[in-house]
């Protein structure tokens, strides 16, 4: 799924193995609009309220710990 | 831990082979004959349950804090602890003291089994309702009317075909009437939950996440058809231990096990 964002091509490359392809393009566009943001513009400044919001999503299916890892991860892209 | 995990999943797989096979091979050729197939046919529930409930608690104890995840697994491992000690006690009625469970009904099995049912149906009821709230796609309207469509044609078929003859039958007891008519009730809310969890878990397509839950929902719909089946032929007197439909239950038994081993692979690789 190219975006022209290599922020959110690596975000997708994260989510896919968890999410699956689809899923994860929706999962990465739903999180960009909550943050007012969009998966072409994302930067590294809304990276922490994304991973954030993404890992309340994520808890129902991994648990805290786990969903917490996936956020640090992403969150981590910054650096 | 992963590579024995993944191996783990393919060692049960072989075994749900092996055992659907020795299932229908003794239920279709009675082996055993008048003197085993009795304790045959109550014995495979008992594993597979067992089986179930193990898995479900492994994967429950796989999670470290105690979360939304944690507590939804706890309700379904609860559940079908349950449904494992109510197998064991049905069994225990039908071996050891030779009676017609089916006849006595409802039994003391029933009534764990009724209890069973409600952490399963919350358990799953709050899994919907999370993911709901977790910002992941939920998909389209028009899917979940047209999943409707069965659902409400079922409901028709089940109150004309199993609740109206019940609730007019005078020969059966009032506590047999609600066990009777709380099976299909239990039923529909599990398989409509199971059913909206399988058109969630396919909008991740090849994701891991969902695949726990993939094998969750199918066994779900696996033993509510075959609770549908066995009210209607339970109280028509059409039903007896041994029946075909026992081979549905404990299929569903084991892909609700498996739904436990995906889980743990999922935590075990990250």
């Amino acid at each position: 799924m190219p975006y022209n964002n290599p922020l959110s091509d690596k975000i997708h490359h994260i989510l896919t193995p968890l999410l699956g392809s689809m899923m994860a393009d929706a999962t990465l566009r739903v999180q960009c609009k909550k943050i007012g943001t969009s998966a072409e513009t994302l930067s590294t400044s809304s990276l922490s309220d994304f991973a954030k919001n993404l890992e309340m999503g994520l808890v129902i299916f991994v648990g805290s710990e786990k969903a917490k890892e996936v956020s640090w991860s992403i969150e981590h892209l910054a650096f | 831990m992963k590579v024995s995990l993944m191996k783990k999943a393919y060692v049960f797989w072989i075994f749900i082979i092996v055992f659907l096979v020795l299932n229908i091979l003794t239920y279709y050729y009675n082996l055993g004959g008048e003197s085993l197939f009795p304790f045959f046919s109550n014995l495979f529930p008992i594993i597979s349950s067992f089986l179930a409930a193990l898995s479900l608690f492994a994967a429950f104890n796989s999670f470290k804090s105690f979360d939304k995840a944690k507590l939804a697994w706890l309700l379904l491992y609860l559940g079908i602890l349950l449904f494992f000690v109510a197998e064991s006690v049905f069994a225990i009625g039908e071996i050891v003291f030779n009676i017609d469970m089916d006849k006595a009904f409802p039994t003391a099995a029933d009534y764990i089994w009724v209890l069973g049912y409600l952490p399963l149906i919350i358990g799953i009821a709050l899994m919907i309702y999370w993911y709901n709230k977790s910002g992941f796609l939920i998909g389209g309207l028009k899917v979940y009317g047209f999943l409707s469509l069965p659902f409400l044609v079922l409901s028709a078929v089940l109150f004309f075909m199993v609740f109206m003859p019940i609730i007019k039958d005078t020969e059966t007891s009032m506590w047999a009437k609600f066990v009777y008519i709380f099976y299909p009730v239990a039923d529909l809310a599990l398989i409509v939950e199971a059913g909206v969890l399988m058109y969630i878990t396919s909008l991740f397509s090849r994701g891991s996440v969902s695949r726990p839950w993939r094998y969750i929902s199918g066994g779900f719909i696996l033993m509510t058809v075959a609770d549908i089946l066995y009210s209607y032929w339970n109280w028509s007197g059409a039903y007896a231990s041994g029946n075909f439909i026992d081979i549905g239950w404990n299929l569903s038994y084991l892909l609700l096990a498996l739904g436990g081993i995906y889980q743990q692979e999922l935590m075990e690789s990250f």
